[in-house]
């Protein structure tokens, strides 16, 4: 039998249904419906102007798969994201120092969170200024300290290039990192540190049995937003090196950028961005397993 | 003794990497109070005196004061609607009965998985196709389905903390479904609404990807598109107006945050739960 309404249930839901519903009107109109029509490109062939004629099934999926191209897009997402893992490290040991106490503290804490606060856009411009190989500052000191043979072009040559924009992605990150596991070390309670005071824990103990467990959901947190973040990374490769020279530092959505917009390969370039999200599906499908894994073991 | 020393040391590290972090920034903003020649001359020394050609130039010259402007207003826009529309929902989410409210909920979280990269195209389409190409709402709305899942996720569980038994007094006093929201919870979110305010502002100020494919009409770019644009001119228009454009932009956001910097950290740290 169904359960019928009570008026005041109703008006429950009137009122529910008001409230969500600029919100579901706005994504129905601003991503599903753009989202789905993005499906359908994808299985044809299609330049970006009139409609989509030529069905080409899932041709686009295949000849993306097959470019060389988009295979180093790939590989450099990737290279882009285990690099900066580093960013963890760093951040959590500006944070373990901000946390045990340094003087000059507070003036530490705000200068080394500015990297975070300027724009990625910004961020690229200074950084292509600074790796300039006539007045950029990086090559200019190298000269300075007789290190000179070392100092190159390094955003116009393919070996270097998607090395440097790392760094800066280093540079922008780890900010970020420091701030969340020395926010989350401040809410550390008191009695943790006390018990292994009693306990006669020296200074390595403590670190290694109270502080690195204590921050173990925390790192969780940060290496997956490390994870997408570095999938979804687009403004510095584009201001930096538009994926250059010759794809050499391109990441998925420059490739993805590039293939829609100057090559006006809509179909290739859609279905290379439905791949992208395939794998942080998958992604997130994996860390949700673990998690409902992790969670059973912990309760029996 | 060793303690002094090892205290020294962490000082000593601390101001290297204080510096690495400050340094580039600071160059910038030198380089930018000199004058081209003195800059070329050499990238290390400090200006002879102090020179604010460079910031009339970019300001006036090179639009930046209007894709200033540009900015400013598609902040404040997109921030207001973030702003009412995800604390509705939120509430909504939180606190109220209703049909269909998990396919709802994931139907605006799922959108943290889809790359913007994949929509560029259709969006675009269709603005064009009910002429909004230009406009303000080409922006807002789009922005307003970037920033929901994030907003969506820290003002539910906001709302889920507040005690029901707050909407059962304003019930018992005669208040509808709306009134309680209203009067009652929504004094109540300041905070929350705070913390929302300084995500959205963030992220819509420096979002780049949608503004540099959707915005044809130079007049209407945002600064991360001018600026970004103007970075590419140093051979025309020399380096140093380029340098005091890009000081601009940094400066403004680093002056907010010192002036909210508590309210800064507690809203970062808040937009991490995402992960």
């Amino acid at each position: 039998m169904k359960h019928r309404m009570t008026v005041k249930e109703k008006k429950e839901m009137m009122t529910a249904f008001l409230l969500i519903a600029p919100t579901i009107i706005a994504f129905i109109i601003f991503l599903y419906i753009p989202f789905v029509s993005a499906l359908q490109t994808s299985l044809y062939k299609y330049n970006g102007l009139g409609d989509l004629t030529d069905f080409v099934g899932f041709k686009n999926y295949m000849k993306v798969l097959a470019d060389p191209r988009f295979l180093r897009s790939l590989k450099n997402t990737l290279y882009l994201i285990l690099i900066s893992f580093c960013a963890v490290p760093i951040g959590f040991v500006f944070a373990y120092i901000l946390y045990i106490g340094v003087p000059g503290k507070k003036i530490f804490n705000t200068g080394l969170f500015i990297p975070y606060l300027i724009s990625m856009v910004v961020v690229g411009c200074i950084w292509r200024i600074i790796y300039d190989p006539t007045i950029g500052p990086v090559d200019q000191f190298l000269n300075m300290i007789g290190l000179g043979k070392y100092a190159t072009a390094w955003l116009s040559r393919p070996e270097t290039a998607l090395g440097a924009v790392s760094i800066t992605w280093i540079w922008r990150s780890a900010p970020f990192n420091m701030l969340i596991m020395y926010a989350n070390l401040s809410k550390m309670p008191e009695d943790f540190l006390e018990a292994a005071k009693v306990d006669g824990a020296n200074l390595w103990q403590k670190f290694f049995y109270i502080i690195i467990p204590y921050l173990k959901p925390t790192f969780g947190v940060l290496a997956m937003l490390t994870v997408t973040n570095g999938l979804r990374l687009f403004d510095l490769i584009w201001v930096m090196t538009q994926g250059g020279p010759g794809g050499a530092s391109d990441v998925m959505t420059s490739y993805i950028y590039t293939k829609a917009f100057t090559n006006r390969d809509f179909g290739a370039g859609t279905a290379a961005s439905v791949i992208l999200m395939l794998i942080m599906v998958l992604i997130m499908a994996v860390k949700t397993l673990y998690q409902k894994a992790t969670a059973g073991r912990n309760k029996s | 003794m060793k303690k002094q020393l090892s205290k020294c040391f962490l000082f000593l590290f601390m101001l290297v990497a204080f510096l690495i972090s400050v340094y580039p920034l600071v160059w910038v903003i030198i380089q930018s109070l000199k004058t081209e020649t003195e800059f070329l001359q050499s990238i290390w020394t400090l200006p002879s005196k102090l020179n604010f050609e460079n910031y009339a130039i970019a300001w006036n010259q090179a639009g930046i004061s209007i894709y200033f402007t540009n900015s400013v207003i598609v902040t404040v826009v997109t921030t207001i609607v973030n702003l009412v529309f995800v604390t509705c929902a939120g509430y909504a989410f939180a606190k109220l009965k209703f049909p269909g409210k998990s396919f709802f909920y994931y139907m605006i979280i799922f959108n943290l998985l889809i790359p913007t990269a994949i929509i560029l195209l259709p969006m675009f389409t269709m603005i064009n196709k009910i002429h909004l190409v230009n406009t303000l709402p080409a922006l807002v709305f789009p922005y307003f389905q970037g920033f929901a899942p994030l907003g969506l996720i820290i003002c539910r569980s906001y709302f889920e903390d507040l005690p029901d038994e707050l909407m059962e007094a304003g019930r018992l006093d005669g208040c509808g479904n709306l009134q309680v929201f209203v009067k009652i919870m929504l004094p109540l979110s300041k905070p929350i609404v705070a913390t929302m305010a300084i995500l959205s502002s963030m992220q819509v100020w420096n979002e780049y990807l949608w503004a540099l494919t959707s915005i044809t009409d130079q007049a209407k770019y945002t600064l991360s598109v001018g600026i970004a644009l103007y970075n590419k001119k140093t051979e025309t228009v020399g380096y140093t107006p380029v340098f005091a454009a890009l000081s601009i932009s940094a400066l403004v956001i680093v002056i907010i945050y010192l002036l909210l910097q508590k309210n800064f950290v507690k809203s970062i740290a808040a937009g991490a739960v995402k992960g």
